[in-house]
C-alpha cells in the first residue's frame, strides 16, 4: 500500500510537472492564436457573405437600371404616355397578327372545302367504279351459267350424235348386205333366166322335133293311105276330112283363159284348190291372194297378209280349209298356216334352208 | 479521477493555429486567393478538419481538377494524412514556427509517399484498424472484441464531431486495467530522426515487469539506441517536453492519442 501510494506521489509530482508543460504548450501555441484566428474566422465568414450580398445588390442594381433605362428618364406623365405608345404598339402589333391570323383562317377554309369536294369526287368515282364491278361480277355469274348449259347441251348432241353414227353405221352394214344380196339374186336370177331359155329352147327343139316326128308319121300315114285309097278307089266326102282335123288341137291350149294383175312383183306360187273351184297366188309382195274362177272371169276373194318375206309357195289341204305357205329371205325361212275363216298366219317353223314346194300328207 | 479528466481534456484541447494557402502554381485566378487560417485540434486527422480549407480554394483551381484529392504539403513534405495533427506538427516543425504554414494542392497527388484518402470512411476504418491493435497489446484485443458496432461508432463519432465526453464515454473502457497489473504491453510509437530506414520504431515494452513500474526511460533503454550520443534530445508528446520519469501506465492512460497509441517524438535541440 505504501508503494502504491508513493508511487501515486511520484505520479502527483509528475503530474504536476506535465500540467505545467501543458500549459506552457498552450500558453506557445494556442492563447495568442485561438482569439485572432476565430475573428478571422468570423470576419472571413462574414466577408464571403457580403461579397455574396453585393453580388446580389449589384444584380438588382443592374435590373433596376434596365428597367430605369426602359421607363426612360421623365416625369410620371411621360412614362404613362411612353407606356400608352407602348401598349398601342403592342395592341398595333397584335391586331396585325389577328389580320394575318384571319387571313390564315380563310385560306384554310378555302382549302377544306377544296379538299372535301375533290374528296366527294373521289367517293363518287368510286361508288361508280364499284357499280361497274358488281355488274360485271353478275355478267359474269350468267356467262358462267350459260356456258354450263352449253357444255351439257354440248354433251347431249354430241351423246346424240353418237347414237345417230351408231345407227348410221348399222343401217349401212344393213345396207351393204343387202345390196350384196341383191347381186346374189341378181346373179342367181340371170343363171335362173339362162336355164329358163334353154330349157324353153330345148323344149321348142323337142316340140319341133315331135312335131316333125308327127308330122312325118301323118305323112308317112297319108302317103300310105293315098296310096291305099290310089290303090282302091273309093268316094270320099270332104265333110268327114273338117271333122278329123279338131281333135289334134284340144289338146294343146293356144289361147289365154283370163288374165289379171294379181301381186306387186313376181309371182312366185299358185295351186288351186281341190275343188278346182279356187286359185290361192303367192308372190313377192310377202301377200297370199285367193282367186275364184268363174266361167270367164277371175275375182279376187282375199288377202292373206302376216308374213315377213316373199312367199315361195302355197298349198290346199284336202278340205281346202287350210293353207300352208313358205318364205324365204336370205337369213330367214318361216312356214305359215292360214286357216281360211280366220286369216291369221301361224308362224310355224323357221329354217335356213330355202323351201321349194309343199304338199300337205 | 478528476485530476485525470482535467488532464485529458486539456489534452483533448490542444490546439494549433495553421495558415493554409494555395500552391501557386495551381492558381487560375488572376488574384491568388488569400491565405486561410483555422485552428486544428491536435488530436484529430486532417481530412476530417480541411472541408472548409477545400471549399475556399477549390474555386480558384482549374475545373479539371476540382474532384481531384486534395493533400497538403510542409516545407516540401507531403503530410500523411493517416498521422494525427499534433503528430505531424511535432514531428516536422523544430523551430516552432507559429502559425503553421501549409501549401495547398490539388495536382500531382503523391501516390508513392501518401495513402491515398478518397473519403473519411477510409479514415474511420483507419482509427479501428489502429484501436484493434492497441486493445490487442493491451487487452490480447479483449475489449475491441466485446465491444458493439453502436460503441465503435461513438468512438468515431466522438473524433469526427470533436466532442470529448462521447468519445471518453466510449474510450474509458478501453483504459480500463486491474490497479495491480496495468496494461500487458504499452501501445506506442516511437519517431527520431535517425529513423530512415522506416518512419518509427515499435517494440513491446510492459507496464509493469517484477513489480516495478517501468518509465519512459526504460521504454527508451529498450530501443537499444545511444539516443543521448546525439546530444541532448526531448521526448515530445502533444508538444510537451516529457519527464524520462514518468511511469508508462499513467503515459498510456492519459497522453495516448484517440487510437490509443503514444506516438513519441525524440527531439534533439538545435544547435
Amino acid at each position: 500500500m505504501a508503494g502504491g501510494l508513493a508511487y501515486s506521489n511520484i505520479e502527483l509530482s509528475i503530474r504536476r510537472v506535465i500540467f505545467k508543460e501543458i500549459e506552457k504548450r498552450n500558453y506557445r501555441e494556442k492563447e495568442p492564436f485561438e482569439v485572432l484566428i476565430s475573428t478571422y474566422n468570423k470576419l472571413f465568414d462574414a466577408v464571403s457573405e457580403l461579397r455574396h450580398e453585393i453580388l446580389l445588390l449589384t444584380i438588382q442594381n443592374e435590373k433596376l437600371r434596365q428597367e430605369n433605362l426602359q421607363n426612360g428618364q421623365g416625369t410620371l406623365e411621360g412614362k404613362v404616355t411612353e407606356k400608352s405608345s407602348i401598349l398601342e404598339q403592342k395592341i398595333y402589333s397584335l391586331q396585325e397578327e389577328l389580320t394575318n391570323l384571319h387571313r390564315r383562317k380563310g385560306e384554310h377554309a378555302q382549302q377544306i372545302v377544296d379538299l372535301t369536294s375533290k374528296l366527294q369526287e373521289a367517293e363518287k368515282n368510286l361508288n361508280l367504279k364499284e357499280n361497274l364491278l358488281s355488274e360485271a361480277e353478275t355478267k359474269i355469274i350468267a356467262l358462267k351459267d350459260e356456258k354450263k348449259q352449253l357444255e351439257i347441251s354440248l354433251a347431249e348432241t354430241e351423246g346424240g350424235n353418237q347414237v345417230l353414227r351408231d345407227e348410221h353405221q348399222a343401217l349401212q352394214i344393213a345396207y351393204a348386205s343387202i345390196e350384196e344380196k341383191l347381186k346374189i339374186l341378181h346373179y342367181e336370177n340371170i343363171a335362173l333366166v339362162e336355164r329358163l331359155m334353154a330349157y324353153k329352147a330345148h323344149d321348142a327343139e323337142i316340140l319341133n322335133k315331135e312335131n316333125e316326128h308327127f308330122v312325118k308319121i301323118k305323112q308317112a300315114q297319108m302317103q300310105k293311105e293315098l296310096e291305099e285309097a290310089a290303090s282302091e278307089v273309093k268316094v270320099i266326102t270332104a265333110d268327114r276330112v273338117l271333122f278329123e282335123t279338131p281333135l289334134l288341137s284340144s289338146s294343146i291350149p293356144t289361147k289365154v283363159h283370163s288374165k289379171f294383175d294379181a301381186h306387186e312383183g313376181e309371182v312366185n306360187a299358185l295351186q288351186f284348190n281341190a275343188a278346182g273351184r279356187m286359185l290361192a297366188s303367192g308372190g313377192g309382195d310377202r301377200k297370199i291372194k285367193l282367186w275364184d274362177i268363174g266361167q270367164n272371169t277371175c275375182s279376187l276373194r282375199g288377202s292373206l297378209t302376216g308374213s315377213n318375206a316373199g312367199i315361195t309357195s302355197v298349198e290346199f289341204d284336202a278340205n281346202g280349209s287350210l293353207i300352208l305357205a313358205a318364205s324365204n329371205v336370205t337369213n330367214q325361212r318361216s312356214l305359215y298356216f292360214w286357216v281360211l275363216e280366220k286369216k291369221i298366219p301361224i308362224l310355224c317353223t323357221q329354217r335356213r334352208t330355202i323351201l321349194g314346194f309343199l304338199t300337205f300328207k | 479521477m478528476a485530476e485525470d479528466r482535467e488532464i485529458l481534456r486539456e489534452i483533448w484541447e490542444g490546439r494549433l493555429p495553421v495558415c493554409f494557402t494555395l500552391a501557386t502554381e495551381e492558381v487560375s485566378t488572376p488574384i491568388a486567393p488569400d491565405p486561410f487560417y483555422l485552428m486544428v485540434p491536435r488530436l484529430t486527422y486532417f481530412p476530417l478538419v480541411t472541408d472548409k480549407v477545400r471549399r475556399h480554394f477549390v474555386r480558384c483551381v482549374v475545373p479539371e481538377k476540382h474532384d481531384n484529392e486534395m493533400w497538403l504539403e510542409f516545407e516540401k513534405c507531403p503530410l500523411k494524412w493517416h498521422y494525427p495533427i499534433g503528430l505531424l506538427y511535432d514531428l516536422l516543425v523544430t523551430n516552432s514556427e507559429l502559425p503553421w504554414q501549409l501549401t495547398v494542392h490539388f495536382d500531382k497527388y503523391p501516390d508513392n509517399k501518401l495513402l491515398k484518402c478518397p473519403s473519411k470512411d477510409v479514415v474511420e476504418s483507419h482509427l479501428m484498424h489502429s484501436l484493434k491493435e492497441a486493445d490487442a497489446l493491451k487487452h490480447k484485443n479483449h475489449i475491441m472484441a466485446l465491444m458493439q458496432e453502436r460503441d465503435h461508432k461513438q468512438l468515431w463519432l466522438g473524433l469526427l464531431h470533436d466532442r470529448f465526453d462521447q468519445f471518453w464515454s466510449a474510450n474509458r473502457k478501453l483504459m480500463e486495467h486491474s490497479a495491480e497489473d496495468g496494461f500487458r504491453y504499452i501501445p506506442f510509437r516511437l519517431y527520431a530522426p535517425q529513423f530512415t530506414s522506416k518512419p518509427f520504431m515499435q517494440y513491446l515494452v510492459k507496464s509493469i515487469e517484477n513489480e516495478k513500474r517501468l518509465t519512459l526511460e526504460d521504454l527508451l533503454q529498450r530501443a537499444n539506441l545511444n539516443f543521448e550520443s546525439k546530444g541532448p534530445f526531448q521526448v515530445v508528446i502533444h508538444g510537451i517536453d516529457l519527464p524520462l520519469e514518468t511511469p508508462l501506465q499513467w503515459i498510456s492512460e492519459h497522453l495516448s492519442y484517440p487510437d490509443n497509441f503514444l506516438h513519441l517524438c525524440i527531439r534533439y535541440s538545435s544547435p
